[in-house]
């Protein structure tokens, strides 16, 4: 069997490139705001791009970057994952919004593979494929790499998780009430809901190792088979992803170092998780959420919170909880950021519908 | 890498407008859960119930996923009006998936793949490498496109609910199917792969095609 190593990676977020992401969380900053113009008589606190280009070409400048630091000379041979949640809705919403018509809409441009298209018509990929599982998207992406990296049906995978802000995901989770007027406080007693947020993650995955190389070392997954948006009260559904991923890489709870958490900073989620980690893993486990920082980009975050965790691992970096004083359960969240010797860390992404995806990054032997 | 893939069951339903008779009441037993469904998750418990599945792996794709409820929120966001929370909900891609594993208290793999005109082979090539670890895998794909002000943006299809499914299992058997994936008219064409699979395997008794992972 072969391994996956994650050799190259690249993301946009609220804050900026990786290194800027990474300092960010670091630093215990945000790059979300509040806007009070968007929902009618409420404000929203959301993660938006504040530059001067398009998402799309944000979305080509990423693929290019990694493009350009990898051992590859094109993208002829690499099949690309694709994960969304959205895809092109921000631009249906557009033309919608303003002619009061779908006459002029793109199909094309609209559904969730219109990522991968963009994408290919610029890079000419071997061929591409599209997950859409809400906000677990691209972690199930990233699992599927793994898989066809293991078995050796292919050398170079390129997965990108991307979703751009659009007006069906503010409103719809402010309809759900869970949309905060505030920064996220995951984990926390009067916790008041998420931050819905943009965002890009592309990591190269390829079956050898380089100099800097993660190796994506276990995926698993679950489905709740309990209600189209709550998550299961038991945990069983988070617990059964976790407790496949730690199987799929031969790992006991003791031997992971850190959890980036899904940690959405709504009372659902929240709890749920924190009883699936509880119930696992030993009590000093080191866990944070880093959604208050770049907020939660839904079908990218599974991409965009993996190439934290590569960062994590290659630096040595613990990423500390930001708004830390009133926890609601005893988990052992970093208080402040810290240097560590990390071997393995985990991702966990849960999704509407109750779909679960656990992800376990290591630093690779040295043999 | 490719694989062969022996097809077990298969089922296929489409209607011009609206599938009548999806067996709903005797498929989905609680009423509140019945009523809660869209018509992919109505369309999937028809054929998946013809498949003979209800637990284990499932490969569900959708190039367009919940257009009904997707309409639904743009509609109430352009005219002031209230963002229903159901239909939020129901407007993610997995959300017909979904609904099946809860009635079915599946708690296996499920995935749910959008991959433009290539939906439906690349259904088939995720049942393909799920089915290297899983005996039987379930795969389908649906498109339910009648929604309100469909007829501004369809041009060519005739056919507004479609659905085609299988149930697979992995074989050593010599691959007697071959599939072209040459469009059918009226037909959505994301399901074009799986629609011309599932007219080979009517003159097949024992189908048995090739698929690259």
């Amino acid at each position: 069997m072969n391994k996956a190593y994650i050799n190259e990676i690249s993301i946009k977020s609220v804050c900026g490139d990786i290194d800027k992401t990474f300092d960010a969380m670091l630093n215990k900053q945000t790059s979300l705001k509040v806007y009070s113009e968007i929902v009618p008589e409420k404000e929203v606190c959301i993660g938006k791009f504040y530059v001067n280009s398009s998402f799309k070409k944000l979305l080509q400048n990423s693929v290019e970057e990694v493009l350009i630091a990898s051992n590859l000379k094109d993208f002829s041979s690499t099949l690309l994952l694709v994960g969304s949640s959205v895809g092109g809705m921000a631009t249906s919403e557009e033309i919608f919004f303003k002619e009061n018509s779908y006459k002029n809409i793109d199909v094309k441009k609209h559904i969730v593979h219109s990522i991968a298209s963009l994408l290919d018509d610029k890079f000419h990929f071997f061929s591409t494929r599209s997950f859409s599982t809400a906000c677990t998207s691209s972690a199930n992406a990233l699992k599927t790499a793994k898989e066809l990296i293991s078995i050796g049906a292919y050398k170079n995978i390129l997965v990108v998780g991307a979703d751009q802000i659009c007006m069906t995901t503010i409103f719809g989770f402010s309809s759900l009430g869970i949309l905060n007027d505030e920064v996220c406080t995951p984990f926390q007693q009067n916790r008041k809901g998420m931050n819905v947020a943009e965002g890009i993650g592309v990591l190269l995955l390829q079956d050898e190792k380089q100099k800097n190389s993660i190796e994506l070392i276990g995926a698993g997954t679950s489905s709740d088979a309990f209600h189209i948006a709550n998550p299961d009260p038991t945990a069983q559904g988070a617990k059964s992803a976790i407790l496949n991923a730690l199987k799929d890489a031969s790992l006991s709870p003791n031997q992971i170092d850190y959890i980036n958490a899904h940690g959405t900073g709504t009372n659902a989620n929240d709890a749920i998780e924190a009883k699936a980690v509880s119930e696992i893993f030993p009590k000093d486990i080191f866990i944070s959420s880093t959604k208050p920082t770049i907020g939660h980009t839904l079908g990218a975050a599974g991409a965009i919170e993996a190439c934290i965790c590569t960062e994590v691992l290659k630096k040595g970096m613990l990423i500390p909880q930001i708004k830390q004083n009133d926890y609601e359960v005893a988990l052992n969240f970093v208080e402040n950021a810290k240097k560590k010797n990390l071997q393995y860390v985990m991702s966990n992404s849960f999704a509407f519908g109750g779909n679960n995806v656990s992800l376990i990054f290591g630093v690779p032997c040295e043999s | 890498m490719r694989v062969n893939i022996e097809i077990i069951k298969k089922a296929l339903i489409h209607d011009a407008i609206k599938i009548q008779n999806l067996n709903e009441k005797e498929l989905v037993k609680n009423m509140m859960t019945r009523r809660r469904l869209t018509r992919s998750s109505r369309i999937l418990m028809y054929l998946a119930n013809e498949c003979n599945f209800t637990k284990g792996t499932m490969i569900y794709a959708s190039a367009y996923g919940e257009l009904i409820d997707s309409v639904n929120i743009l509609e109430a966001i352009n005219t002031n009006k209230t963002v229903s929370p159901t239909s939020f909900q129901h407007s993610v891609y997995n959300t017909a998936a979904s609904y099946h594993s809860i009635v079915h208290k599946n708690t296996s793999e499920i995935l749910t793949l959008s991959s433009g005109e290539n939906t439906s082979y690349c259904a088939m090539q995720q049942a393909a490498l799920s089915l290297l670890k899983e005996e039987e895998v379930f795969v389908c794909a649906i498109e339910v496109i009648n929604f309100k002000g469909i007829e501004l943006l369809n041009k060519c299809k005739d056919e507004l609910e479609y659905g085609v499914a299988f149930t697979l299992k992995l074989t050593d058997k010599k691959a007697n199917i071959k599939v072209i994936d040459n469009q059918q008219k009226g037909l959505p064409s994301s399901l074009s792969w799986m629609k011309n699979l599932y007219d080979k395997c009517e003159d097949n008794q024992n189908p048995v095609v090739e698929v690259e992972l």
